[in-house]
């Protein structure tokens, strides 16, 4: 069909007349870069795409990307986009490079512990305290949080997660200590948390500038490398119990305060290598205790009832390890619409499940070097230009 | 409506240009804007729609048509979608989401929503200020400074400012 072409001044006409919530909609669907090259526009365009309003929207449209770095190689810390669409022979060879950044510009050695809307957790471990760090990669700015004065002898017995909550939408760092009495014997679970002798947790809002004591959960031990699963305005660890058991310890941003629910019902093994993630929305348990991985999803968030196999992979070759000690927890990222998952083996390799052949190969996306050994970090990331800035009270610096 | 009776009822809309369309009741309500007329039973007569011109709204209607045609299945009626959109240039995916906004039909709006937002993803600053008809009103020192602040994103950038 022919379309007579009309006034182009018409049209201009029309457009001054959108509603402001479409062209935030409309702008809000745009890579990361164009965003930026939108800014210069005009300086309304600029000011509508810095305010908190066009931010929130964007974050909430957008598409996780995936963040992956390796501690011994901080300056190339890596954000992709995925191209998620059925028929695609394989996943790694789809994808666009967001941007690439070097950690050392804020700290050095330091290890990626987390992501939330837009902004990065960093911590650097500085023999028995952290420095901490906030970050976001696409602003290049970068805060460190004041000492938090915790002093720690047992890494075992501390643990820190970084979130966001549901409804205030503040950013969040959290970080539970329990302090031990390491004069005595701490071989167990429960010989150390018998010494438990004061336990701490504190909070820090980005933008207050202050850490803040609040009622801490009871004494549990923590995956030693887990960055916990924020779902639902909720972050969750699996922890260990005095008694050798494991629970979900659950806690709610907004509220600030914890509980706990029972994991799905594991076969009964001396080793124990299950993590907790969120896949969807969903959160999920993954056990690479036996031959296959399995992943099991709670179906009615909050409902421990309602934990269901959701896949079974079978490993083979390389993947299978027999070894008491093994301390390999397999984190599923995300699973594509053809069935595909990407997960993290361990802190070593990506792996990746074709559901086509039903078998696992090493990712290819981002080439590592075997010898490299452990350090690897891999997380979904959304991409925001939220100013650190922004927030009150801190004192930001460009990386 | 029309499901009670058994023959579809037929809806007339009137376009700001005074242009008449007849279409079937069950596709018009996918605008709520329309819907709640036929609730609020001001459908008996001629729908005016002072903020559609007949180009525009004939447009809608093939739309209408097409994806209430077919039955719930989310993949085919985002190909559909996605076929419809395709042929539509930027002038007229303009007046279409203008038009979605008003009728408030939101997979229409949604869908043309992102469409504009790939159409826009390689073109240059300039073919965003003509389109959007926005003024420049940096100085240039500004605009350099805004380029500036995020120099990284601009690093292999290339525009086609084609169509």
């Amino acid at each position: 069909m022919k379309e007579p072409r009309r006034n182009p001044i018409s049209n201009l006409q029309l457009f001054r007349n959108l509603p402001l919530e479409i062209t935030i909609d409309i702008l809000s669907r745009l890579p990361i870069r164009r965003i930026a090259i939108c800014k210069c526009v005009c300086n309304s365009w600029r000011e509508l795409l810095r305010s908190r309003e066009f931010l929130d929207f964007h974050l909430s449209k957008s598409v996780p990307g995936l963040l992956i770095g390796h501690d011994w190689d901080p300056e190339n810390y890596r954000i992709f986009e995925f191209v998620d669409e059925l028929g695609l022979e394989t996943h790694d060879l789809h994808y666009n490079t967001v941007t690439k950044f070097n950690s050392m510009g804020f700290a050095d050695s330091s290890e990626l512990k987390g992501s939330a809307s837009g902004l990065l957790f960093f911590i650097r471990k500085v023999s028995n305290y952290d420095s901490l760090y906030i970050c976001n990669p696409i602003t290049r700015e970068y805060i460190e949080l004041p000492y938090d004065g915790i002093f720690y002898s047992d890494s075992r017995m501390v643990t820190s997660v970084f979130g966001v909550s549901k409804i205030t939408r503040q950013h969040k760092v959290i970080r539970v200590f329990h302090e031990i009495d390491n004069r005595r014997e701490c071989d167990t679970a429960a010989h150390l948390l018998s010494n438990v002798t004061k336990s701490i947790c504190l909070v820090y809002v980005l933008g207050t500038g202050l850490w803040r004591s609040i009622a801490p959960p009871a004494p549990f031990i923590y995956g030693s490398r887990s960055i916990g699963a924020s779902v639902n305005g909720n972050i969750h660890w699996m922890v260990e119990n005095a008694d050798g058991s494991h629970c979900v310890s659950c806690f709610n941003i907004e509220t600030e305060t914890f509980s706990t629910f029972a994991p799905p019902i594991f076969p009964v093994s001396k080793k124990f290598l299950v993590g907790l993630v969120v896949l969807g929305d969903c959160l999920c348990a993954c056990d690479n205790t036996f031959d296959e991985i399995v992943i099991w999803s709670m179906k009615v968030y909050g409902d421990d009832k309602s934990w269901r196999k959701e896949f079974v992979v079978k490993k083979d070759g390389g993947y299978v390890c027999d070894c008491d000690d093994c301390r390999q927890v397999v984190s599923p990222i995300k699973v594509f619409k053809d069935g595909d998952i990407l997960m993290a083996w361990d802190e070593i390799d990506m792996i990746y499940y074709s559901n086509k052949t039903k078998s696992i190969t090493s990712f290819d996306m981002v080439r590592l070097d075997d010898d490299d050994g452990e350090g690897l970090s891999a997380m979904l990331h959304t991409s925001s230009f939220l100013s650190l800035g922004s927030f009150r009270k801190e004192s930001v610096s460009s990386f | 409506m029309a499901a009670e009776t058994g023959t579809p009822t037929t809806l007339t809309l009137k376009s700001n240009d005074d242009e008449l369309f007849s279409v079937a009741e069950s596709a018009a309500i996918l605008s709520v804007t329309i819907r709640n007329m036929v609730e609020d039973g001001c459908a008996g007569g001629v729908i005016p729609l002072d903020n559609v011109d007949g180009k525009t709204l004939a447009s809608v209607i093939t739309y209408m048509n097409g994806i209430s045609a077919i039955p719930a299945d989310e993949e085919k009626k985002k190909s559909y979608r996605d076929k419809f959109l395709s042929d539509k240039d930027f002038e007229t995916l303009a007046d279409m989401v203008l038009a979605a906004n008003y009728l408030n039909m939101s997979c229409l709006m949604d869908a043309v929503s992102a469409k504009i937002a790939q159409v826009m993803e390689k073109k240059s600053v300039g073919w965003v200020r003509r389109k959007f008809g926005i003024e420049n009103d940096y100085t240039p020192e500004e605009e350099a400074a805004v380029k500036e602040e995020h120099k990284w994103t601009f690093e292999g950038v290339e525009t086609d400012d084609d169509n």
